[in-house]
């Protein structure tokens, strides 16, 4: 019985770290290089600590045309964080897996208006993501539609 | 009379409570050595290490608030006209990761740079609920590096507990 009892033991933690691994790839499908559907800048995401974060890595426009220098945050509410640069802004944080192709608790930052939205974000297959910014509820929001530069085969 | 004293003394004691925070403590990272593996290429990469704060010093206490003051980087003289700016996060598991220090532009020649520190530091705390806490230096290379990226990172927390 005792036997038994152990080899049941073992196939659940057995099936249990089975389970959580493949948890743990569905969500990297969140991993790579996205483009937003304006075509102004990609984003890298990456994880780190367990969650999915995202930067931009390129910009079409780098530089500010007025000052001719590389582009900085200068809408962000904190006055001490305004030369943080776009390039390499972290604008999407803390995404966690949910499960079914569904990324959530995290958040989006427009660097046009400097406001931070909840976000979820839903992958329609493997090079397309519905992104949604809301306030509040997911009702009041709106999607955009990401690409991956990379075309994974 | 009376009443009126007793009542002012009321108040001053429930404000007095309520203004009053737990013991200061200063936690220090010491050196910790954020990696970012290579080969790097030019733009924008992340070197990252996890810090847990020595048992002793967070044993029985309960962390309140917490910011940080200080954040220095080191690297080498290699090092010395890579990064266009610098970037420093700190996130968990626990706990929504937070822009903490910046360096724009970073000046050519030095190897040892001191961030400014961000003014608005949200929550700090709850990144002292005993996960590690990985410290995350965003850089921009001007070129690329055909190797790791190691930068020595020393981070000094202001914090307040209660025991």
């Amino acid at each position: 019985m005792k036997k038994v009892l152990l080899i049941l033991w073992v196939a659940a933690a057995f099936i249990g770290a089975e389970n959580a691994g493949a948890q743990s790839a569905e969500g990297d499908l969140l991993v790579g290089v996205w483009e937003p559907s304006h075509g102004k800048a990609r984003v890298k995401v990456e994880k780190i600590a367990d969650k999915y974060f995202g930067k931009i890595v390129w910009l079409r426009e780098p530089n500010d045309p007025n000052t001719g220098l590389p582009k900085v945050d200068r809408n962000n509410p904190d006055e001490s964080m305004r030369q943080v640069p776009l390039k390499g802004y972290r604008l999407l944080k803390d995404f966690t897996y949910s499960g079914k192709k569904e990324w959530g608790n995290g958040t989006i930052y427009d660097p046009e208006n400097g406001n931070t939205y909840s976000c979820v974000i839903k992958a329609r297959d493997e090079n397309t993501l519905d992104i949604r910014g809301y306030v509040g509820v997911k009702t009041f929001g709106r999607t955009d539609v990401w690409q991956r530069v990379t075309i994974k085969k | 009379m009376l009443r009126n004293s007793l009542m002012f003394v009321l108040i001053a004691a429930a404000l007095l409570g309520c203004t009053r925070g737990g013991e200061q403590l200063s936690l220090e990272t010491g050196k910790v050595v954020l990696v970012a593996s290579g080969p790097l290429f030019e733009g924008s990469n992340t070197a990252t290490a996890e810090w847990t704060p020595a048992r002793e010093s967070v044993e029985g206490k309960k962390i309140t608030s917490a910011r940080v003051s200080k954040i220095r980087l080191t690297g080498t003289g290699l090092y010395a006209d890579l990064f266009s700016d610098i970037t420093f996060s700190l996130a968990a598991p626990g706990a929504d990761m937070r822009r903490v220090g910046v360096l724009n532009p970073v000046a050519v020649g030095d190897s040892t740079w001191e961030l400014q520190v961000a003014e608005e530091q949200k929550n700090i705390e709850d990144f002292f609920e005993g996960k590690p806490i990985t410290l995350v230096a965003d850089v921009n290379l001007n070129r690329d590096l055909d190797a790791d990226l190691n930068l020595i990172a020393e981070v000094v927390f202001v914090t307040e507990f209660k025991k």
